[in-house]
């Protein structure tokens, strides 16, 4: 199985992804990709925004890494064959990515108002906080995902979810148990100044 | 544009739920109106249908007209685009809207927020037509 979870930074992703590890490695033969370490550490980075001091990812190029990664972990033969595969992509740039295989693509929401203090407290600029707040009311990634990738995309509210909520979502989705469909989440509010 | 002429800017907000339209003088520090799909229709999912948001447009052209507005510049945020899963009324419904309710158009720019921290995509033009 292969598992996107994206979403506007802060929204959980990481914090998700090693609980997934954590308690999926044991039972599955699992791999992790974190994807700004994938495209860091290969040096898929075209240069640097110097208006929002970000490394703009060649996308083109994440995508082809991603796949060269998954592919080796799914053709790779090993002693623990016999276990499920479970391969979870984690970033805000995952939905972009081209892979036939993604079996789901999970959404990490979250009310701005709340996102807005994880972000102060990473110490990003007004303007930086700002633009992911913004990205996070209009549901950017969720559009994005749902244009490339339609039902296979779930999206989770996860505003008054603990971690371990969030993973038990997580879970449902991973094996069929339950849907979230694209379009339930309305964070239009906060454009509105309604929080 | 005429050096009397009252101009201001229409930020147009659109998601998959709802469209919501600001508009502010030239300076952005005043804001003149601000009309969302959810104001103009009373049933809950109709908020996300062009008809919401060209009725919210055509609402914002007329308090804009109102105030003296002969013109106004677009500031669009709108993810996704024109594909073939294009979810929401899109933005381009919504200016017709406003040009059609006698407004005239400026200067159309997209700054659609991108999600970013150590890393994010390319900024600039998206190749989408608005
Ligand atoms: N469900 C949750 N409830 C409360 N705090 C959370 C939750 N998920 C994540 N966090 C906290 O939010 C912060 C950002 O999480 P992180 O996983 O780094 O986000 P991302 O990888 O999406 O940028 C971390 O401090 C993390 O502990
Ligand atoms: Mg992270």
């Amino acid at each position: 199985k292969i598992i996107f979870i994206t979403g506007t930074p802060g929204t959980g992703k990481t914090t998700l992804a090693n609980l997934l590890e954590s308690k999926f490695s044991k039972n599955y033969n699992f791999q992790i990709v974190k994807i700004n370490d994938l495209a860091i550490e290969n040096n898929l980075i075209d240069g640097v925004d110097s208006d929002k001091g970000y490394n703009i990812v060649n996308v083109q190029k994440l995508d082809k890494k991603l796949n060269e990664v998954l592919d080796s972990f799914f053709n790779e033969k090993d002693l623990n064959d016999s276990k499920l595969k479970i391969s979870i992509v984690e970033g805000h740039l995952s939905h972009l990515c081209n892979c036939e295989n993604v079996d789901k693509i999970i959404v990490l929401r979250l009310n701005p108002k709340i996102l807005e203090s994880r972000l102060k407290s990473r110490n990003y600029s007004e303007y930086k906080i700002h633009e992911n707040l913004e990205a996070e009311a209009l549901g950017v990634c969720s559009v994005e995902a749902y244009q490339k990738y339609g039902t296979k995309v779930n999206e989770i509210d996860t505003s008054d979810l603990s971690i371990k909520e969030v993973f038990k979502f997580v879970e449902d989705i991973i094996f069929n148990k339950k849907d979230f469909p694209v379009g339930n989440i309305d964070f239009m509010k906060w454009i509105l100044g309604g929080y | 544009m005429a050096k009397d002429e009252k101009w201001g800017i229409a930020n147009i907000y659109s998601s998959f739920n709802n469209t919501i339209i600001t508009v502010t003088d030239i300076t952005g520090a005043e804001t003149i109106c601000q009309w969302s799909g959810g104001k103009v229709v009373r049933a809950d999912r109709q908020e996300a249908s062009p008809f919401a948001a060209m009725e919210a447009a055509t609402r914002a052209a007329d308090d804009a007209k109102e105030k003296g507005y002969v013109g106004l510049h677009i500031k669009v945020r709108a993810p996704g685009g024109n594909g073939p899963r294009s979810p929401g009324p899109g933005a381009q419904a919504t200016i017709r809207a406003l040009a059609r309710a006698g407004i005239r158009i400026g200067k159309i720019e997209d700054i659609t927020p991108i999600p970013h921290d150590g890393t994010g995509r390319p900024g600039g033009k998206r190749g989408r037509r608005v």
